[in-house]
């Protein structure tokens, strides 16, 4: 409550809520360059342990670079958080008054901010759809085979999609792992990994989702390379391509 | 049954059996129970009895205690519940009323209560041990410890040893003074406390740089365990801090990452060991002293075995300190051995650094805070291990503030050290849990149940050779505690950071498990 007085004091005093009527959450009053440099100074003393200096996440916790955030998405709802934790994880409360609360968030933005103009775009963004057509990009990444293209360049950046296109084997993620297994009666089982335990594989192929159990299994691997062929296209070809995936489309 | 009659008559069991008065169960810790109804050949049929939902979405660590007919629980964080143990029903629940912002370093958990004679002793988020009466609820006192916004802060169950009521104070990330107080249980009043981190003039205050020592942690967040004969309460400290700087604090930093035995009477300290001198990576010594009198190199002793998160296994003699033995019992490279006096021999390079350091284990070390177990009958030492994990340590100087995190680095790894979520997308190849089974005369394995996730479960064997255990992945599930080979599981489908308890209610036994947000009750199908 003591920081919702505060919130309220400093919109009414020198802010003003957020400009659209429907709207009732609070932008970030402290986002200036020194706002920012005082942020990034308590980032590095408070969050930094869990988070990384470098805000790309440390263990389980999330890639402040993709500037997409998992519980809130507002200045007001990532306020809170920081102040209040999230409950059943380790994310704990801190004890950063606004100022200090507002001036983190700052700097945690600011690793994000202009990721998708960081490098220019060279390439023909209509090019790359007809390219994404024509060269059958859509039957798995349309179809939740392979990722979903939609909105990458907001969280992607040029350099990182284009490496995803020449060297498709650099950096699998694992929610793309496959499976390979061989029942004990002789069924071979192959598709995309979706979750395991200790007794149990989830897993997807073109016919659904399927869950076996592993004491039914003589053989299981997960497969960690990717399905994606390493691509023919010329470099002009991938800048269009990566052009057309930037600008938003993939469908 | 002779044993259980020798017991008692020694004052060791200090319960009935089918209760469950302490938080490890009994001052031994040995997380084992004489009850006998559930078999390896019946264990099959346990059924649902019920579930306690906790109006709560923290990590629900809390063990419960079942004391003449009632069973006590908290709600994270710091709300205690009586409820009927047949039917989940509650009685009463206490709510404390907790300041906005308290400092508990890794989610708004608590692990328990403890019970004497009528009344319920627990630790708060805000430095507070408050007394309630067992039958109705109601507060009898409350005494402030430490002041919160310097983030001292009580997670774990109170200890009880005879007239006093004893608790440690968590915060080793924020740059506390740790201590152990100990209070009268009919007033509240501190008798005597116990600082963890010796101050000037005092034995060990050299082993801290300067002034480091004022903000040098040696938290206590885990029950301790005593031993009435000698009259000695044995309890484990957690990191110095800041945690991933060790430059600014140059020296062995006692009495941090160390097993203190207290005398209960006085708080004097009888003697000390201390597992990780000069720790960077964050290996509390917060596990369970496990107290078991037996043959070693052909002499009855009062031994302890300690499973540390440095990933060592020790025996001592529990009456002097002595380090009897250590042996690696998971995937570790910070250290190449153990000396003659039990300190590591450290392998150079393996500390955190600015690019950081992969070492092994990783931070949440080869096992942590949730209970290991012996049980006599098959003379095994039985722990949670975390096998073939690290992590990336990092390092970076920061000053101390007050109420601030005060870690002086960082970590990185592929394994979270908690998570929520039924999801597991890595392989295991970055670590894995397994319940293993040591022989604690040679320390070597001698089975191994291994897991595909992490497991932050503690364990719990009985008269009848089951053990009992949970994991992340949301399975609860019974072990032969002779081979280790699965007799039972049941996916309750959400985690388990807590540890396994057993009780009677009518005379039919009952088992006890947290997961997720709620706590769980199996037993057998009414004869």
């Amino acid at each position: 409550m003591r920081y919702f007085k505060l919130i309220s004091l400093l919109a009414g005093a020198t802010l003003g809520w957020a400009q659209e009527e429907s709207s009732l959450t609070m932008t970030n009053p402290f986002n200036t360059p020194a706002d920012r440099e005082n942020g990034a100074r308590i980032f590095l003393s408070q969050c930094a342990s869990c988070h990384g200096r470098d805000g790309r996440g440390g263990q389980g916790t999330p890639d402040f670079t993709t500037g997409q955030f998992r519980r809130a998405s507002s200045d007001e709802g990532l306020f809170a958080i920081i102040n209040k934790g999230v409950p059943g994880t380790t994310m704990p409360a801190f004890g950063l008054n606004a100022r200090e609360t507002w001036s983190t968030l700052a700097y945690i933005r600011s690793f994000s901010a202009g990721r998708a103009t960081a490098t220019a775009v060279k390439g023909d963004s209509a090019r790359g759809a007809a390219l994404f057509r024509s060269e059958g990009c859509a039957r798995c990444h349309v179809d939740g085979t392979a990722p979903d293209l939609a909105g990458i360049g907001k969280f992607q950046s040029v350099g990182e999609i284009r490496r995803s296109i020449v060297d498709p084997q650099a950096d699998v993620p694992p929610q793309y792992f496959r499976i390979r297994a061989t029942t004990k009666a002789g069924a071979t089982l192959t598709g995309t990994r979706l979750n395991e335990d200790t007794y149990s594989v989830q897993y997807r192929d073109s016919s659904g989702l399927k869950s076996v159990m592993k004491s039914a299994l003589s053989t299981y691997e997960i497969v960690r390379t990717s399905p994606m062929p390493a691509t023919k296209l010329t470099d002009a070809q991938v800048d269009d391509l990566v052009a057309f995936l930037m600008t938003g489309g993939s469908r | 049954m002779i044993r259980i009659y020798l017991l008692v008559a020694a004052g060791l069991l200090a319960q009935k059996p089918g209760e469950w008065t302490m938080y490890h169960g009994s001052h031994q810790s040995t997380h084992y129970s004489e009850l006998n109804q559930i078999t390896p050949a019946n264990v099959k049929g346990l059924e649902l009895g019920w579930v306690f939902q906790a109006r709560s979405l923290e990590k629900f660590e809390a063990t419960p205690l079942v004391i003449d007919g009632v069973m006590y629980i908290t709600e994270a964080p710091n709300n205690v519940v009586a409820l009927d143990p047949a039917t989940g029903r509650p009685f009463w629940i206490y709510e404390h009323k907790l300041p906005d912002v308290t400092f508990p370093c890794c989610g708004k958990i608590n692990r328990g209560v403890a019970y004497h004679d009528g009344t319920i002793f627990h630790g708060t988020h805000d430095a507070k041990m408050i007394a309630l009466d067992a039958r109705t609820g109601r507060k009898k006192w409350e005494t402030t410890l430490a002041d919160h916004q310097e983030g001292y802060v009580f997670t774990h169950a109170p200890m009880v040893v005879k007239d006093k009521v004893l608790i440690g104070s968590a915060g080793g990330e924020l740059g506390i003074r740790g201590f152990l107080a100990a209070l009268d249980i009919k007033t509240g009043r501190e008798l005597w406390r116990f600082q963890t981190i010796p101050g000037p003039g005092e034995k060990g205050n050299e082993t801290w740089a300067g002034d480091s020592w004022k903000h040098g942690g040696g938290p206590i967040w885990l029950t301790g365990s005593y031993d009435p004969e000698l009259n000695l309460t044995y309890w484990g400290t957690g990191n110095p801090g800041p945690d991933w700087n060790p430059t600014v604090r140059a020296g062995d930093n006692l009495y941090s990452d160390s097993v203190i035995a207290i005398d209960p009477d006085t708080g004097k300290l009888k003697w000390h060991f201390q597992f990780t001198p000069h720790d960077q990576w964050d290996f509390d010594a917060v596990q369970t002293a496990v107290l078991v009198d037996r043959e070693w190199q052909g002499r009855q002793r009062k031994l302890m075995y300690w499973a540390n998160r440095n990933g060592f296994f020790y025996v001592f003699d529990r009456a002097t300190g002595e380090f009897l033995r250590g042996t690696a019992f998971v995937k570790l490279d910070w250290a190449s051995g153990l000396d003659d006096k039990g300190r590591p021999i450290l392998n150079p390079g393996r500390g955190p650094s600015k690019q950081g350091t992969k070492t092994y284990p990783g931070v949440q070390g080869g096992t942590n805070w949730y209970a290991p177990s012996y049980s006599p009958r098959t003379g095994l030492f039985y722990l949670t291990a975390w096998e073939n994990y690290h992590s990336t340590y990092f390092t970076w100087n920061q000053d101390y503030e007050k109420g601030k995190w005060y870690a002086g680095g960082g970590v990185k790894a592929p394994v979270p050290p908690t998570r929520r979520e039924p999801m597991m997308k890595r392989g295991t190849e970055d670590g894995y849990a397994a319940v293993r089974a040591l022989d604690p005369v040679t320390g070597k394995k001698v089975w191994d149940f291994p897991m595909s996730d992490m497991s932050e479960s503690g364990l719990l064997t009985t008269a009848t050779d089951i053990l009992f255990s949970g994991n992340r992945e949301g399975h609860f599930f019974a072990l032969d505690a002779k081979t280790g080979k699965l007799l039972w599981n049941k996916y309750l489908g959400g985690q388990v950071i807590a540890s396994p308890i057993t009780y009677l209610v009518d005379g039919r036994q009952h088992v006890a498990i947290a997961v997720g947000s709620a706590l769980f009750t199996f037993r057998l199908p009414e004869p």
